[in-house]
């Protein structure tokens, strides 16, 4: 009888190789699976593609649709609004004696009016022009524009008395200055404007925040606070919207209501948010980042 | 004007405007026939009108129907041809460039005025909408260059 003899195969160590670099090859199944899962992504990639082309078509149609905006508000709309004012003033100066107090008064209206309709056709120009202007930055001394600012605001209103509190000097930022300077002005104007205070007080101040290297920026938050009549909260989102005023015609004299709007657009073209806190009768705080170095 | 003062120059040369508005025309004509010079004003109503009119082409054919003028005052926005290219037409043109051109125009866009001052406008004004404003820009405009400053008519009348 034969031996039986159990021992560890040798067949497997003869059979077994190292292979670096190499797969097995691909079996039929497996390649029509791989080429229907190409097909799938080059769609997705081809489709995103596609939908990013048609948004950018989007866009350009929109910025030139813009742009006929401009052109229509400046020419067209004020054309006849100009002939509509002029030709009331002809009528007062040539047919005035015809007509008795109460029509002079009527022909008054108009022409008050007419210039409305322009102040609010020179708003929407302006902040449509905004919206589309390159910024021109520059480095920037925040203290002297805000100095400016006020200047301009005292020599405006020299009857009334106001106090303006800069706890410490502005820092000098990279910004378009002529925006940054409007922006200024019109927060102060409004602090002042919506103040029935006898004694009327506006605070400029900012904190910061990063240590100023590229991962962690430095950004600053300007506050503009004042004392005057406050916003209730239902009102608070609302100040921003264009022409949208919290007040008559005949009260705080007046406006478009579009210098908020634009404060916003400033502070959006520069990266920065803004925003109010407000107390009703206490007064309003409010607020933007702007970063020290802005993307240019 | 039936009483018109003695004037300071004696034929006052020939303005051209160009203006496509009829009010806007008629509120620069009233003013204008209210100062005591009596100034002969020629009126096209668009670009292309101007250019035959200044180029003596089409209607304008016979130099007796097209005279030169010794100022011209241009609206930008013309229907067809617009202000912009008539000004650049002028100012590219030997002996139109010679003529003073007044830009009067409801555009206060920075472009504009930019590139209208690079094409050699010699002056921008931007159409006051205030009623008073306007009267006093036109009083302006018709003291300064019919009476304060001299046109270079006389030359422009011997070119051909």
């Amino acid at each position: 009888m034969e031996k039986v003899r159990l021992s560890p195969r040798k067949s497997f160590e003869r059979w077994q190789e190292t292979v670096q670099g190499c797969s097995l090859p691909w079996k039929p199944y497996e390649i029509e699976i791989v080429t229907e899962l190409r097909s799938l992504i080059v769609g997705v990639i081809l489709k995103q593609a596609d939908d990013l082309a048609e948004i950018n078509l989007e866009l350009e149609r929109s910025n030139a649709e813009l742009d006929s905006f401009a052109y229509i508000a400046s020419h067209d709309l004020k054309e006849p609004l100009r002939g509509i004012h002029n030709y009331s003033n002809f009528l007062m100066e040539d047919y005035a004696e015809l007509l008795d107090a109460d029509g002079v008064a009527k022909l008054n209206t108009v022409v008050r009016l007419t210039q409305r309709m322009e102040d609010l056709i020179n708003s929407l120009l302006h902040y449509s022009r905004l919206g589309r202007a390159e910024l021109s930055r520059q480095s920037t001394n925040l203290a002297e524009v805000v100095r400016q600012a006020i200047g301009t605001l005292r020599i405006s209103q020299p009857q009334s008395s106001i106090e303006f509190r800069l706890p410490r000097p502005l820092p000098t930022i990279f910004c378009d200055r002529t925006q940054i300077s409007e922006l200024f002005t019109n927060l102060l104007t409004n602090a002042i404007k919506y103040n029935d205070k006898a004694e009327k007080w506006v605070e400029i101040g900012f904190t910061q925040s990063g240590k100023g290297d590229p991962e962690d920026p430095l950004l600053y938050t300007f506050y503009v606070r004042d004392n005057g009549i406050g916003i209730p909260p239902h009102h608070l989102e609302r100040v921003f919207q264009i022409f949208k005023r919290l007040h008559t015609q005949d009260q705080y004299g007046g406006g478009t209501g579009a210098g908020l709007t634009i404060v916003q657009k400033i502070v959006e073209r520069h990266g920065g948010k803004i925003w109010v806190e407000s107390t009703l009768g206490e007064g309003s705080t409010f607020y933007f980042t702007l970063a020290a170095r802005g993307q240019s | 004007m039936s009483e018109a003062p003695v004037t300071s120059i004696e034929n006052p040369p020939l303005l051209l405007v160009i203006e496509d508005s009829n009010e806007d025309f008629e509120a620069f004509q009233r003013y204008v026939e209210r100062s005591p010079m009596t100034i002969p004003i020629y009126r096209c109503v668009d670009g292309d009108e101007a250019l035959a009119f200044l180029y003596r082409t089409g209607r304008y054919a016979d130099p007796q129907s097209a005279p030169r003028p010794g100022l011209i005052l241009l609206d930008l926005n013309l229907p067809g041809t617009d202000g912009r290219e008539v000004l650049r037409k002028i100012k590219q043109d030997e002996t139109l460039k010679l003529v003073p051109v007044v830009v009067f125009t409801t555009s206060n866009n920075p472009k504009d005025i930019e590139a209208c001052y690079r094409c050699g406008v010699n002056s921008y004004i931007v159409k006051p909408m205030d009623f008073n404003r306007l009267k006093h820009s036109i009083q302006i405009l018709i003291d300064y260059w019919f009476d304060t400053t001299v046109l270079p008519t006389s030359v422009i009348e011997q070119c051909p």
